[in-house]
């Protein structure tokens, strides 16, 4: 297992020095000054502009350039943003706790809901009730997200008036941020319906991002599950006397975890790509809707960091993903 | 204490449904070891699957009597069913290592035996785990507990399977083909480790295999199947001495001496397929003795004491 | 016909859902090619007395437009028929696009494997640690919004797909006894590579590249929402539903029905791409 986690690590470092080349180009091939797009200042005096030059470094040579970035997202700093004036990474992280919140409510809600139904799909293979499910699932599966949330708003805010339509929690309310986390936040806070509100702000925007995660894990599961239920020691299981709920809850599910969990790991990405999109529609204080908004208002430093950000993280969890399978994998622990 | 008359299995598939089993019969008593012999796809696992309700669910059962210590257990209730598998009948499977659950200790796996069925607790199962495994001839068996199926050899995943099957000490023990997926030095050691289990616990054990040299080294009766039919019963001495079926004929034909312990492979031609229907013998187009008369429908005819078999000749 | 295609049409057309989606895929493909024949109105057309008219079933709506317009009164059925063309072309394109670079760079790495396989599937890593809608996002407002564009992004997204599917098949195809064979008569590189290696390498990125162009078509929607994309007023269905998103609680078929083209097609796709893959790759099917 140290080799898998060696090698994996080993592996990382290039793919790494990509990821800072590819942020570090950025600024230098979007089109226009590099100088405008770092200070965001339009109109400037020819000794303002030599002046910044020399502030971002730009009148060194490219390669002195690239060393003094590498040096500077080492160190930990990745830019300014030309909106707030603020370091990229304070920004950042102001931000992610409310992505975080928001994904891992949704991979929350994916996986009790996707797993079961993959299992029962799986027992019922070929039944109306693993058609039904996986006609659901294949429409899930091919929903254009943003659409999907439209549709919720449309339903449950305006026909039903039943769920807020953007936000975090109810304006009424003033929650101090000590963990960034508004679900524990508000608890903290005392506040009388703080929490309530909170939930009900996460509920639309939780349900929209953890579909597609949803349905891929439902499908992985039940198609591992299809595959192992076939297997040999699952025979074996039934011949040694075990109820069918041992045999499939414990000895089948527990096969069936070592794919899903890998299955789960490569949700996080498509988590990041569809939290771009949820917070957009439902104006989700996060970084998603914090790089669209970047984007939009050609803010570059920030969207370089940001990119650079979110690429170290997707590759922290993949990273993580890859050990933990190592570690419920029997076969590659010695 | 095992009684089976008349049991067919077939199979539903895209082709049709077919019978890979027909008219299946078989008498165990307490010590005694039948062997079912036949090639491959003859229908030997279907049956003894058949027995213990592990089938797949495209599978029909049909039979006239099943019986087991007077009970007819394919009837019982699911839990009461459940309460007869691996304790009062079990089974030890083909394939040794893809039988064995791969994310489960081999330990657990013989010790959920315990805790399931006689509800001990962890501890309990554990040490009675290990005992077993020093039983079956695992050296080392603490530490080989908490190994995990690949980290072992076939002839040691083996050993697992058997004392999994063995742990609550069984009436019946089915070995299906214990051997053929292991090397021939870790063979014998393995059917001798069954034949003294067998004498250990007084259990009656049906054995399936291939190999007519396992037959003669364990059986005391043989069941010959061809296609899914018995094509011949009899006791072991009489079998080898006065075979009356021309394919257990072609089958001990294949084991010259010198061969012994190989797989048969000497017959010419192959078991027709399961959607063929005949009328006649099944055995004919391969028999070297066939006349036109083998065409009709063929009784099982008696030849001596304790022996069967179906044949015009 | 030869005896591989018939059996090929034979299962599909017993797999009743891939052949249904099959059906609808040709069906949007006659309404992008036929767009202008069918649409009742140009997609352009705007009746100024006509603004936000509901579908013609529903009260107030006009028998003149069968799911009402939008808020500057363009027919929004004739919108959509348009619109099929956008997604018909993001996906023939990136598809295509992803297909020939992909199947070069993944032979390639293949073949020749070491150091050459080393720094393409690097590279592949590194487009793989972005998300790749945000991938797809920062390479749009690089080369600035626009169908192309969005074209060009989306296939940089998806390349890492294909090159690594030819390559794992490569690979694999390389220890065949075929390929040894060939080899040892003396054939060429190019030819080993593209003549004996590549055709049978083709189910599963014929599998890919159906499940490939679904998603292109949804990122191109999603880029046009988001502005990035095909621009106003091109009746793209992604664009559509950005432009109707102020009208989401007040008007609920200029949402509605761009987004159900936009399903309906995506789902079409999806069923004949699994179909596909039971019948031509029955071992891609865990994946
Ligand atoms: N689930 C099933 N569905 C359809 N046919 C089956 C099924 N299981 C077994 N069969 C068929 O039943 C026949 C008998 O199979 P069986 O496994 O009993 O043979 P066997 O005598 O045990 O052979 P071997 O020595 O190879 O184990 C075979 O032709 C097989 O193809
Ligand atoms: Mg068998």
């Amino acid at each position: 297992m140290f080799k898998v986690i060696s090698k994996n690590l080993l592996l990382m470092i290039p793919t790494l020095l990509g990821i800072v080349i590819i942020s570090f180009s950025f600024i230098r091939v979007i089109p226009g000054d590099p100088v405008i797009a770092l200070s965001g200042e339009r109109a400037m005096t020819p000794e303002r502009y030599d002046e910044l030059m020399h502030e971002f470094g730009l009148d060194l040579p490219l390669h002195e350039q690239f060393f003094s970035y590498l040096g500077d997202v080492v160190s930990g700093d990745f830019g300014k943003s030309i909106a707030t004036r603020r370091p990229v990474v304070e920004e950042f992280f102001t931000l992610f706790p409310a992505t975080v919140e928001l994904s891992l409510c949704a991979l929350f809600l994916a996986i009790v809901i996707g797993i079961p139904v993959g299992m029962v799909s799986a027992l019922k293979k070929g039944k109306l009730v693993d058609n039904l499910l996986m006609g659901v699932s294949l429409i899930g599966y091919s929903m254009p997200i943003f659409w999907w949330g439209l549709l919720m708003i449309v339903f449950f805010s305006g026909y039903l008036g039943w769920l807020p339509v953007s936000g975090r929690i109810s304006t009424q309310f003033f929650i101090e941020a000590k963990t960034g986390f508004l679900l524990i936040d508000s608890l903290l806070s005392g506040e009388e319906g703080a929490f309530l509100s909170t939930i009900r702000h996460l509920t639309l925007p939780g349900i929209v991002l953890s579909t597609i995660p949803l349905v891929v894990i439902a499908r992985q599961t039940r198609s591992a599950m299809v595959e192992i239920l076939d297997e040999d020691y699952i025979r074996t299981a039934y011949a040694k006397g075990l109820s069918k709920f041992r045999v499939v809850g414990i000895h089948a599910l527990r096969n069936a975890l070592i794919i899903v969990i890998t299955v789960i790991g490569l949700q996080i990405g498509i988590l990041l790509a569809g939290a771009i999109l949820t917070e957009s529609i439902f104006s989700w204080p996060g970084i998603g809707k914090w790089m669209v908004d970047s984007i939009y208002r050609r803010d570059y430093p920030a969207v370089q960091g940001g990119l650079l950000f979110i690429s170290l993280i997707v590759m922290t969890i993949n990273f993580i993903v890859d050990f933990t399978y190592a570690l419920i994998n029997p076969k590659l622990r010695k | 204490m095992l009684r089976i008359r008349n049991l067919s299995v077939y199979f539903q598939t895209i082709k049709g449904t077919f019978a890979a089993v027909n008219n299946f019969d078989l008498d165990l008593k307490q010590g005694e070891i039948v062997s079912i012999v036949g090639e491959s796809g003859s229908g030997k696992s279907v049956c003894m699957l058949a027995l213990m309700g592990l089938l797949s669910k495209n599978s029909i059962i049909k039979y006239d009597e099943i019986s087991f210590e007077g009970k007819n257990i394919l009837q019982l209730k699911d839990s009461q069913r459940r309460s007869y598998l691996g304790a009062k009948m079990s089974m030890i499977f083909q394939e040794p290592i893809s039988s064995l659950n791969p994310c489960f200790r081999v330990g657990d796996q013989v010790a959920e035996v315990f805790r399931f069925h006689q509800g001990d607790s962890k501890k309990a199962a554990q040490d009675k785990t290990i005992d077993l495994f020093t039983q079956v001839g695992i050296a080392d068996a603490k530490h080989r507990y908490r190994d995990y199926p690949h980290q072992l050899s076939g002839g040691m995943n083996q050993r697992v399977m058997i004392a999994m099957a063995i742990a609550l000490k069984p009436k019946v023990l089915i070995a299906d083909e214990p051997t053929t997926a292991l090397d021939v030095t870790i063979q014998a050691q393995i059917l001798n480790l069954l034949n003294d289990i067998r004498d250990k616990y007084n259990m009656a054990l049906i054995l399936i295999t291939h190999d007519m040299g396992v037959v003669a080294m364990m059986a005391d009766r043989v069941v010959t199947l061809y296609r899914g039919q018995q094509v011949e019963i009899s006791d072991k001495e009489q079998l080898f001495s006065n075979p009356k079926h021309p394919y257990t004929v072609d089958l001990l034909a294949s084991l010259p001496e010198e061969a012994k312990g190989k797989r048969l492979n000497s017959i010419t031609g192959v078991i027709p397929p399961l959607h063929e229907i005949f009328t006649g013998c099944i055995y004919a187009p391969r028999c070297k003795f066939a006349v036109p008369e083998c065409q009709k429908p063929i009784k099982m005819k008696s030849a001596g004491k304790n022996h069967l078999y179906r044949c015009i000749r | 016909m030869g005896e591989g295609a018939k059996f090929f049409f034979k299962s599909l057309f017993q797999n009743k859902a891939a052949f249904l989606g099959l059906v609808i895929i040709i069906f949007v493909f006659a309404l992008a090619l036929g767009a202008d024949f069918i649409a009742p109105y140009d997609a352009s057309y705007q009746d100024r007395e006509s603004f936000l008219l509901p579908p013609s079933w529903e009260e107030g709506g006009s028998s003149k437009y069968l799911l009402g317009t939008d808020p500057i009164g363009r027919d929004l059925l004739s919108r959509i028929i348009h619109g099929s063309r956008y997604s018909i072309f993001i996906g023939v394109s990136v598809v295509s696009l992803s297909l020939i670079i992909g199947i070069i760079g993944g032979v390639i790495a293949g073949y020749f494997g070491g150091m050459i396989d080393f720094v393409i599937m690097r590279l592949m890593d590194i487009l793989l640690a972005f998300p790749s809608l945000l991938l797809a996002l920062v390479i749009a407002s690089i080369l600035g919004p626009g169908l192309v564009n969005a074209a060009i992004a989306i296939t940089v997204v998806q390349l890492p797909h294909f090159i690594r599917l030819t390559r794992a098949e490569v690979m694999q195809h390389k220890t065949k006894e075929y390929y040894t064979a060939t080899k040892v008569i003396g054939a060429s590189k190019i030819r080993l590579m593209f003549i004996t290696l590549l055709p049978n390498c083709f189910s599963p990125l014929i599998v890919q590249g159906t499940l490939n162009f679904s998603n292109a078509i949804l990122d191109a929607a999603a880029l046009g929402f988001l502005g990035l994309g095909a621009q106003p007023p091109t009746p793209e269905w992604g664009t559509m539903l950005a432009d109707a998103r102020e009208f989401v609680l007040s008007a609920w078929w200029v949402v509605t029905f761009p987004g159900l083209a936009i399903l309906i097609t995506v789902m079409a796709i999806n069923v004949f791409g699994d179909g596909l893959r039971d019948i031509l790759d029955p071992k891609l099917r865990k994946s």
